[in-house]
């Protein structure tokens, strides 16, 4: 892999964060429990614009409901899905809080996309596209209404945040080589630390996917 | 025949294989141990009725069958649907067999299993039963056996239960957190407390919360009330709320709007001294509690306070007590070994022996996870059956770290001399659990924690003996001493449960990953045990990578040693004996190049097995 990102999905408790994860990293692989030892869950290897990148996705799993969601949970995360239910006003309104605890406990740089989950429930919605959008404008978040039931929008919401460190990265907005700013390369790629953008072609090479 | 799943009216079975070691002549110094095989039937998933049958079915091999059905049963139906099935089953079997077999089985058949059943569960379940202030599941358990003479006797047990429930009355649901004691408290007030005074009033406080953690409440659909159920842990709410008190307190006390900066930094070193104190009482709960308010954003970005701060050190050490705040990655390895390598980095392990409150926040989470990641249901001809593996495994995690916790401490109150020897008991049906589960899920090998669990049968601590070293099945008469005990566990652990990076007992589990194959799997875990051939291995890995469509014999088995050297296992190689046991046991599968099925390249030298073209 070329980079390694530390991930975070954050927001309040019955969101379906969890559900967002799993769908996530189990995909659209049928779950064979004959063959499974442990649940496997936590990283995922992507292939963005040419490069691997491995994804280390940090999920609170209920903890949020304890007031220990704290810094040493932030710390170095290079990117984050800031959840909330459509139908959960609730959850909605805390957006802020959660916003502002990434933005101070994690690195300032930290990319974050929101994301209004259980788009499946659009009958019991009450927050409607606009209005989120209109927020996720105001405080420079991306944004995508997501299902982790149905597994709609559920992948692009993890690449486009990949893919928008990966561009920082290259356009040297994000210093990976930083303390704290939760990318890391993979082993392979410490030759390519220094070199111009230019070997972006040899490196699609070497990968061989 | 190693793995095969079975279907049968509205159930599905697995079959395993596994050794067990024949019981030999009581010489304990004795060199070998002799095992032999044996199939065992588990319940995979069923209908709720045939999970019930199972239950009360004489020929059940699942010793453990009745604790898990116990434990789960709540993430798919009620306590008032399970008496009524169960009871009216046995009225049902007991017409049957009145009329065909002239009460020639009566005595055995199915009263023996049920009366079993309703035992264990008024022993070990009864707060199940409590559902206050109706305790409606209980009346109808006394109501129902009532009805059966021969179950009488239980029916009174029941019935006392029931009186003892409604003599507490009602206060037992209502946990009043006295905020005021909190919120009365002025700066000067605080400081003037004790730090061990607040530490000691703290610990009480929690222990008492968890000491009445009722163990179903932790299952992740029932306390994080998936699907918007109606709260059905108080219990657990409870313990978040003293939390979350708890943090609130440490957040205001620092930020009065009088409090200089030097006065703020003398408040946060008396947290971090009431923390230590904490820790010292093995009260983990109220030091995550404290140290999460102290990282929390309003108290972390206070530069100016946290510069004032002396003895920073401790603050630091501290918070090395939760080495790891992602669960996620560590939930991984958790099933291997609940206790080893999660909790024993901090200091879980050396106090699980009695007297600990831990943070219940870790272990919530993990059952959140396995809540959300293994299938409630799986679908058979349309029919929506239960799905038991995901239940086996709760069970197990809910089992062996909460009521290993809370049994420890129970235990650390009435007797030392108990705890040792549930400790002993319960490994040895983890050993079973383990040879019992040969790369099926259902008893994930892996989940076992080393430690003691409150159950302890004594069929299968009969037979662990021999499986264990000599030093540790001596230690069960060992140890009052509670630090004994817990090394005792430690090496039980050590002996006997598959681990990464180490054979044990005929298996251990490897990882192995698909070379050029970007589909997200970093690497699956494969339990191998020493029967395995290098194509079922391959097979194994294949499927569980989901590359059916490709031929086995397209790929070659390549382990991963130090310093980019590999070590390719040949063809027929009996992968166990064969890999290389001083390396990591990491594993990749390799297409061989075109036209050159399975050619070997090169075979390390290999102690089992000719290499083969």
């Amino acid at each position: 892999t070329d980079f390694l990102f530390k991930f975070l999905v954050i927001g309040s408790a019955g969101t379906g964060k969890s559900c967002l994860l799993h769908q996530f990293i189990e995909n659209k692989f049928k779950q064979d429990s004959n063959h499974t030892i442990g649940v496997e869950f936590g990283s995922r290897v992507v292939n963005v614009g040419g490069k691997t990148v491995k994804l280390q996705i940090w999920d609170t799993a209920g903890q949020e409901r304890f007031r220990s969601v704290t810094r040493s949970y932030y710390r170095g995360a290079a990117g984050a899905l800031l959840v909330y239910d459509i139908t959960s006003r609730e959850t909605y309104n805390a957006l802020t809080n959660w916003l502002t605890d990434a933005r101070t406990l994690a690195s300032p740089n930290i990319v974050i996309i929101l994301c209004g989950n259980k788009k499946d429930l659009d009958a019991d919605r009450e927050v409607t596209f606009l209005e989120a959008s209109r927020f996720a404008q105001e405080n420079e978040l991306m944004f995508l209404e997501t299902s982790a039931l149905t597994g709609e929008n559920v992948e692009e919401a993890f690449l486009k945040c990949a893919r928008t460190i990966l561009s920082k990265i290259e356009s040297g907005e994000l210093d990976p080589e930083r303390m704290g700013s939760g990318i890391q390369y993979g082993d392979a790629s410490l030759r390519q630390l220094r070199q111009p953008r230019g070997s972006a072609a040899q490196a699609r090479q070497q990968c061989n996917c | 025949l190693k793995n095969k799943s079975f279907k049968l009216y509205g159930a599905v079975f697995g079959i395993t294989l596994r050794r067990e070691p024949v019981q030999q002549s009581a010489d304990p110094t004795e060199a070998f141990v002799q095992y032999r095989t044996c199939k065992v039937r588990r319940l995979k998933a069923a209908t709720l009725d045939k999970l019930v049958s199972h239950l009360l079915d004489p020929c059940c091999q699942e010793q453990d069958y009745g604790r898990i059905l116990l434990s789960t049963y709540r993430t798919f139906t009620s306590s008032n649907k399970l008496i009524d099935i169960a009871v009216n089953l046995y009225s049902l079997c007991k017409t049957v067999l009145k009329i065909q077999l002239q009460y020639f089985l009566l005595s055995w058949f199915p009263h023996s299993s049920l009366w079993t059943v309703l035992q264990m569960w008024l022993e070990e379940y009864s707060d199940d039963l409590r559902d206050a202030p109706m305790h409606s599941s209980l009346r109808l358990m006394c109501l129902q056996l009532r009805g059966h003479p021969a179950l009488f006797p239980l029916a009174k047990h029941y019935e006392t239960l029931l009186k003892n429930f409604q003599a507490e009355g009602h206060c037992w649901i209502i946990y009043s957190l006295n905020k005021g004691v909190y919120e009365a408290d002025n700066l000067a007030d605080f400081m003037g407390f004790s730090v061990t005074g607040v530490a000691e009033q703290l610990t009480r406080m929690d222990a008492d919360l968890f000491m009445k953690v009722v163990p179903f409440q932790c299952l992740g659909c029932v306390w994080s009330q998936r699907d918007k159920k109606e709260n059905l842990s108080p219990t657990i709410w409870a313990t978040i709320a003293q939390f979350n008190a708890v943090t609130n307190w440490v957040i205001t006390s620092l930020l009065r709007s009088s409090s200089s900066v030097t006065q703020r930094a003398r408040v946060i070193e008396k947290w971090v001294r009431i923390a230590q104190v904490c820790r010292e009482l093995k009260n983990f709960s109220s030091v995550k509690a404290i140290l999460s308010a102290l990282q929390s954003n309003p108290i972390y970005r206070l530069r100016k306070t946290w510069a004032a701060v002396k003895a920073m050190s401790v603050f630091e050490n501290l918070c090395e007590t939760f080495p790891d705040e992602n669960c996620v990655l560590t939930s991984r390895e958790i099933f291997v070994d609940v206790s080893y390598e999660h909790i024993s980095q901090s200091d879980f392990l050396q106090s699980s022996a009695g007297g600990t409150v831990p943070y219940l926040g870790t272990y919530l989470t993990v059952l959140t996870m396995l809540d959300t990641a293994l299938p409630d249901t799986v679908e058979v001809r349309l029919e929506s059956e239960s799905c038991f593996d995901a239940h086996a495994t709760y069970y197990i995690f809910i089992e062996k770290s909460v009521c290993r916790l809370l049994s420890g401490n129970e235990g650390s109150k009435k007797n030392a001399d108990q705890i040792s020897v549930s400790s002993a008991g319960s490994s040895g049906s983890e050993i079973e659990e383990i040879s019992a589960s040969q790369s099926n899920t259902e008893a994930f090998p892996s989940s076992s924690s080393p430690d003691s669990s409150t159950m302890s049968s004594s069929s299968s601590s009969s037979q662990q003996d021999l499986n264990l070293n000599p030093s540790s099945s001596s230690s069960s008469s060992a140890s009052a001493d509670p630090h004994l005990v817990s090394s005792h566990k430690r090496s039980v652990s050590m002996t006997s449960l598959p681990f990464y990076n180490r054979q044990v007992d005929g298996s251990c589990i490897i990882r192995v990953s698909v070379e050029f194959c970007n589909n997200g799997n970093m690497y699956k875990s494969i339990l191998l045990t020493s029967q395995d051939k290098t194509a079922q291995v391959i097979q194994r890995a294949l499927q569980k990578h989901n590359l059916e469509d490709v031929s086995e014999q397209d790929f070659t088995l390549v382990q991963v040693l130090a310093q980019g050297r590999e070590l390719h296992v040949p063809e027929k190689a009996n992968v166990y004996y064969a890999m290389s046991t001083s390396a990591n046991y990491d594993f990749v599968l390799r297409r061989c190049p075109k036209g050159q099925r399975k050619q070997l390249i090169r075979s390390v030298s290999l102690s089992s097995g000719r290499a083969t073209k």
